[in-house]
């Protein structure tokens, strides 16, 4: 066999083929589910290289009590603080974040493989969740009051995926999220907006039962920080993106030489039973912490404050 | 725009249809050309030819889809060329490496391809290809067909590099094993 005649004869193979090549990210991440998987094994491969956040949250005196009966992510006055200058005093339920203090554990990147869980047909019910079945199950649409400047929550908007034994009636999974994006295709799944073929945006994960991991990277340790009670763990991770010159090599010796990074941070923390992951890709961490503020901000609130040591507010 | 408002254009015989193409396709075929030539200027002029392909072409023809009807003539374009640059002596870009990697899987001492008309071996690779998952499939034709590195299939298809690395080795041990079993190289 001849590589020339087999390179000739394979590209005279079907349209489908072709177009299946061209189209496969966008056809891979029809609905929720799909999307929300690859984004999971993304981030929250990232997530086992959490950052802490010690000191992230920071006010004079330590730990603040909350100041309406709604605790926020209130400030932690933990060892890791370094400027013992006084913040600006809190207004009436505000929360002030200083990020100064922030430690990012680096993450070296995404596992090879993501596991996948599947349910036998025979053994198991599946049924995707819209937004009314959202709202009934979790109080809310996963739209948090703080969405960065750009980004919408349009495509397919919530979704979820419950699935329950069929024999007790229980229920095994019931994992939802929603996207919000620079723009949309028209199967909702996210689109870049501009030359660089990753979207930027994030999506929230929730889950009562837990938040199934996919292909997560092995992470020496886990700080966390302290938000008004509810404990946060940030990571990091930065990826290479195409296209890629196959002349050089990138720095790391690894890969062709990117056309550049970009950044992926993940947020996962526990409130009221429910377990959350925001996973971030080309957002700014200020830009991530203030999602991560403004849901933990029970009823979800905008009244919050991040900056940075003596210039906050920002 | 949409493709058929394009081909539409085309039959009008409206340089609009060019711009309206070059617009919404212009991208990925530079970049395809740009993975057989390595050279962005080489890569231009066959992108720029493929344009006029499209419009000695149509009308009559009608392409559905317009981007795969596209896409094969600029790697028809693409590959004359590096054909001809590779006389000259010149080098190529990630098809080099594509080739390369195939012919340790296609060599064969004793090759009883021969008489196998083109045709028979498009449909031979086809039904190789229904084969593979639909991931596995995109992975090879990304590679084989698009002459994407690693990374670039690796972005699309949210594995690592790594990753993409050995499922290509896999694919090319499955091919080796099916062309075999079916004669085709021994």
């Amino acid at each position: 066999m001849n590589t020339t005649k087999f390179s000739s004869a394979l590209g005279k193979v079907n349209d489908r083929y072709l177009m299946e090549a061209i189209t496969y990210e966008r056809k891979k991440k029809i609905g929720w589910q799909k999307w929300g998987a690859m984004a999971a094994c993304f981030g929250l491969i990232v997530t086992v290289t959490m950052v802490a956040l010690p000191g992230l949250l920071k006010v004079p005196g330590g730990v603040v009590p909350p100041l309406n009966p709604n605790p926020g992510p209130v400030v932690s006055d933990n060892d890791n603080q370094t400027s013992d200058e006084p913040m600006q005093p809190q207004s009436e339920g505000k929360i002030t974040i200083n990020w100064d203090n922030v430690a990012v554990n680096e993450s070296a990147g995404l596992a090879l493989d993501a596991a996948r869980r599947y349910y036998d047909p025979n053994l198991y019910d599946t049924e995707n969740w819209g937004e009314a079945e959202i709202m009934a199950y979790y109080g809310w649409n996963l739209a948090p009051a703080y969405i960065p400047g750009g980004l919408t929550g349009g495509g397919n908007g919530p979704g979820g995926l419950m699935c329950r034994e069929k024999a007790t009636g229980k229920i095994v999974e019931d994992m939802a999220g929603r996207g919000f994006w620079v723009d949309f295709w028209e199967d909702g799944s996210p689109k870049s907006d501009d030359d660089i073929v990753i979207p930027k945006g994030f999506t929230i994960t929730v889950s009562k039962l837990g938040i199934l991991h996919c292909g997560l990277l092995p992470v020496d340790e886990e700080r966390t920080t302290d938000f008004g009670g509810v404990s946060v763990t940030l990571s990091h991770c930065s990826m290479k993106h195409g296209p890629f010159n196959p002349t050089t090599k990138a720095p790391d010796g690894l890969s062709n030489m990117p056309a550049g990074y970009y950044d992926i941070y993940v947020a996962s923390f526990t409130l009221d039973g429910v377990e959350y992951e925001i996973e971030a890709q080309r957002l700014e961490l200020e830009e991530v912490i203030k999602i991560v503020a403004s849901i933990i901000n029970t009823p979800y609130s905008e009244d919050f404050v991040v900056g940075r040591s003596q210039d906050i507010p920002v | 725009m949409d493709d058929s408002t394009i081909i539409e254009l085309f039959f009008d015989r409206s340089e609009q249809a060019i711009r309206e193409l070059d617009s919404k396709y212009g991208k990925v075929c530079h970049n395809l050309s740009y993975n057989i030539l390595h050279s962005r200027q080489d890569a231009e002029e066959c992108v720029n030819d493929a344009y006029l392909g499209a419009w000695n072409t149509i009308p009559p023809t009608r392409p559905n889809p317009l981007l795969a009807f596209l896409c094969r003539i600029v790697r028809n374009l693409s590959l004359m060329r590096y054909h001809a640059d590779r006389t000259a002596k010149r080098g190529g870009g990630s098809y080099t490496v594509a080739l390369e990697e195939l012919e340790g899987c296609l060599a064969s001492p004793r090759t009883v391809e021969g008489d196998m008309k083109e045709q028979e071996l498009v449909q031979l690779i086809e039904d190789f290809l229904e084969t593979l998952s639909s991931e596995s499939r995109v992975i090879l034709m990304r590679r084989y067909w698009f002459s994407d590195s690693y990374g670039e299939i690796a972005a699309r298809t949210g594995l690592s590099e790594k990753n993409v690395s050995v499922r290509l080795t896999r694919i090319r041990k499955q091919l080796r094993h099916y062309f075999e079993e079916r004669g085709v190289v021994s």
